[in-house]
């Protein structure tokens, strides 16, 4: 029992330094990690005591890992959750995979200046967010889907990025 | 220098001797002469040994004109008057300057070398601790050993000197070692031996083992004393070892031996270093209702923007798929940025600096972003070459790369 | 309010039937304590292991109380985590031991080569020179003296491409804080908020691999070898 104990905590340990990391199905899950299907395979997801989020260190003003230019990345995370949580009643995982050209365009209304170099800045953000689990990019189908973290996201708080994502202008007609 | 008088000789020494005793003496009070307070005593502050210093590199680059007093006395302004009064009473009194007469009623001084020689032996002695003598010393008795002329006599001399400096250091480290952990951090570093001079010391004691086998006695004891000094070296290196702390030991390198590694480690070397390290990747969290947040402070595009007549084109988005052109402009445009890291302009030949390859790529690439219209960049050059034999590339002309308004 | 919202959260897990496996990891060591202790328990668990930088223990109770804080290190330990006390009073979260060396043995868990490189770089620029010429006062990892981006590209074997890449990356990862040039000075890079995550033993076991690398013939790298090697033996019972 000790062994599988410390076996199971390397697994756990694992997961942190990987991020998201994918086994296929078949694998079993880990006790102490959540596995979040995804067709033939499962993302395996940290556990957090009591659905607790790294947002409580808000309340106790405690300021998480600096990220570069936050901002921009959740504006492209909102831009790819409009085209990819399209059944806004149902979660946002897993969603369905929609065209980077359609996102681009959304997170254009998100955006100032020079259209190209915009676009060129949510590329990079769509692959940072692919790299955290946020989302998942597909570069030779030029898609994008939601990622296995977005299944972390306690579901009483979605209340209103849902209605955030309502409001938000979609993608042009012309790839509709 | 009192121990050196009392061996000059008994009373019934010859002239001979006393001539000789009194070089011996000259040449010790010569070199140590720096290092006198007066002719009687070493100094007491560190800083008359510089005012030695500026004299004899004074008198190096008077040649052999050599320096009047008021030469001196200008290169020593620095100094209070009696501090230099005094200097050059006790460097003339010992004979490190001497008083020379050109011409009839011209008197300038000249100094010795061999004050200059006893200066750099005690600076290399302060700066290392007699380690770096070491190597010279057992370096030159290699030598000697192999040199025909040498004498068993000689050679058994050396061996016992080598003896007793292993001896007394082997001494001096096992004090140390059970004293207090941070004076031993300050002193071992000076007195240990590397594994370097532990394997020359027992190459130049197999050299005169088997040039001088009667020599054995002599060679036992260097040998004794010097598995004594390695076993005193280890000691230490393992009471410093078993409290390193965190960074502390890093003190036990000296800051050129890091500055060495840094500069001719290869990438594989450098990566070795933190082989078997795993370091905590949390991934970034986004609240649900900070993404809702960072919607809301968008920078809006306020004008609604007509449709760019481009926006017709099917893009299938990612970089690459982007217009060529457009891609060339935005790498010009981030190399720049990566040269420029926030600042209005930087030397060019700050940033040229990887190899010849390398710095031929980036001007070319700074200089397509000066030619190009849409960029706000400019190289302007200035006259002049700068020549760095030691770098590369070995010349650069002197310019700026600056971001211009548009 | 937070209580209230872990009880919802908790209805979710079970509810929502998308997350396979939620288990009750951390239950058998919470259900002890009241709704306040447990609360506490889970604010200092969640700040040690997101935060940017080591905890003031003055903010979280459950640092504070050892009876908490044994109960918070026994959860650290549910994920091959422990506590590690930053400074006085301060605490964050690193690797066990013996996890660390597991995971390090897999190579998906090492950062690559070129980024090791650059980081072993920035540690002798920024800790072991200023420490070796003694002007470094506290004994940790984190540094006031950057290692100048000149000093880097210069002097060392690294391309400069392949070293402001991996500068870019290590800066992402908290493992180099890039220090702004301020009126005079350049400015450069010190090692990031990360160091404060080595455990002690793993603190101790990098300053060995800079000393044994950059000073492999010196006294104290045979005393390391000497004693790697008994360690070894000890640890072998065959």
């Amino acid at each position: 029992m000790s062994v599988d104990v410390g076996v199971l905590a390397r697994a756990r340990a694992r997961a942190r330094v990987l991020g998201a990391v994918a086994v296929p199905v078949t694998a079993p899950v880990p006790s102490g990690l959540s596995g979040v299907p995804d067709g033939d395979r499962v993302w395996l997801l940290p556990v957090w005591p009591d659905g607790a989020t790294p947002a409580v260190l808000e309340q106790y003003e405690t300021p998480p890992m600096p990220l570069d230019r936050a901002g921009q990345q959740r504006r492209v995370l909102a831009a790819a959750l409009r085209c990819c949580w399209t059944r806004l009643d149902d979660a946002p995982w897993p969603g369905e995979a929609a065209p980077v050209a359609d996102v681009l365009s959304v997170y254009a209304h998100l955006a100032r200046g020079d259209a190209d170099l915009a676009r060129r800045w949510a590329t990079g953000e769509l692959r940072r967010l692919t790299d955290t689990g946020w989302l998942l990019l597909d570069e030779d189908a030029a898609t994008v889907r939601t990622g296995p973290r977005t299944a972390q996201w306690p579901a009483e708080t979605l209340a209103s990025l849902r209605d955030l994502l309502r409001r938000l202008p979609g993608p042009e007609p012309l790839h509709a | 220098m009192s121990p050196a008088r009392e061996t000059a000789g008994p009373a019934a020494a010859s002239l001979d001797d006393l001539l000789e005793g009194e070089a011996v003496l000259g040449v010790y009070r010569q070199m140590f002469a720096a290092l006198a307070r007066d002719s009687g005593a070493v100094v007491d502050d560190p800083a008359l040994v510089d005012v030695a210093e500026t004299l004899l590199a004074a008198f190096a680059d008077a040649g052999e004109d050599g320096l009047s007093r008021e030469q001196m006395r200008h290169v020593c302004r620095r100094y209070p008057a009696e501090v230099f009064e005094n200097r050059l009473r006790v460097l003339r009194g010992l004979g490190a300057i001497r008083e020379v007469f050109p011409k009839p009623h011209q008197l300038r001084y000249r100094a010795s070398f061999t004050s200059v020689v006893g200066l750099m032996f005690v600076r290399r002695m302060m700066l290392d601790g007699g380690q770096s003598e070491m190597h010279r010393l057992l370096a030159l008795e290699q030598l000697n050993v192999a040199d025909p002329r040498m004498t068993a006599a000689q050679a058994r001399a050396g061996a016992d000197g080598l003896a007793r400096a292993f001896r007394l250091w082997s001494v001096e480290l096992l004090t140390l070692t059970h004293g207090t952990i941070e004076e031993l951090r300050e002193q071992a570093p000076k007195l240990w031996g590397s594994e370097e001079i532990m394997l020359r010391a027992e190459r130049l004691h197999g050299a005169v083992l088997r040039r001088w086998p009667e020599l054995d006695r002599s060679c036992t004891d260097l040998r004794a004393a010097l598995y004594a000094y390695g076993d005193a070296s280890r000691r230490a290196a393992a009471r410093l070892s078993d409290s390193a702390g965190t960074t502390r030991n890093l003190t036990l390198l000296p800051p050129e031996t890091w500055r060495t590694f840094a500069r001719t480690a290869t990438r594989d070397e450098l990566a070795a270093v933190l082989d078997g390290f795993v370091f905590d990747a949390p991934a970034p969290w986004h609240e649900s209702s900070a993404v809702v947040a960072a919607v809301a402070d968008a920078p809006r595009a306020v004008p609604a923007r007509p449709a760019p007549p481009r926006a017709s084109a099917p893009d299938r988005g990612l970089a690459r798929d982007v217009g060529a052109a457009t891609a060339e402009d935005d790498r010009l445009r981030e190399v720049a940025e990566e040269v420029l890291r926030g600042r209005d302009r930087v030397d060019v030949r700050a940033v040229l600096t990887g190899g010849w390859p390398a710095a031929r790529r980036l001007l070319a690439d700074l200089s397509a972003a000066h030619l190009h219209p849409g960029l706000p960049y400019r190289l302007v050059w200035a006259d002049g070459l700068k020549a760095d034999p030691s770098g590369s590339p070995t010349w650069l002309s002197s310019g700026t790369f600056e971001r211009h308004p548009r | 309010m937070f209580p209230g919202r872990r009880q919802a959260c908790h209805r979710r897990a079970v509810g929502a039937g998308r997350v396979r496996a939620m288990s009750d990891l951390f239950e058998g060591l919470l259900r002890p304590y009241d709704e306040r202790r447990r609360a506490e328990l889970v604010a200092a668990y969640m700040a040690v292991e997101h935060a940017a930088e080591p905890v003031p223990e003055v903010r979280f109770p459950a640092l504070r109380e050892p009876a908490l804080r044994r109960a918070l290190e026994e959860m650290l330990a549910l994920t091959g985590r422990t506590l590690v006390r930053a400074a006085p009073k301060e605490w964050t979260s690193g690797y066990r031991d013996d996890v660390h060396a597991a995971l390090a043995a897999d190579p998906s868990c090492t950062p690559p080569a070129e980024d090791r490189a650059v980081l072993t770089l920035v540690l002798v620029h920024s800790v072991a020179i200023p420490r070796a010429a003694g002007l470094l006062g506290e004994d940790t990892w984190r540094s006031a003296h950057p290692a100048g981006a000149d000093e880097l590209r210069r002097r060392s074997q690294l391309p400069v491409g392949e070293l402001d890449a991996a500068l870019r990356r290590l800066r992402a990862a908290g493992l180099v804080t890039q220090v702004k040039a301020g009126a005079g000075d350049a400015g450069g890079y010190v090692p990031g908020p990360q160091f404060h995550r080595l455990t002690p033993a793993a603190r101790r076991r990098l300053q060995e691999e800079l000393i044994l690398a950059a000073g492999p013939d010196s006294p104290l790298a045979a005393a390391v070898r000497t004693r790697r090697a008994a360690e070894a033996q000890q640890g072998d019972p065959a």
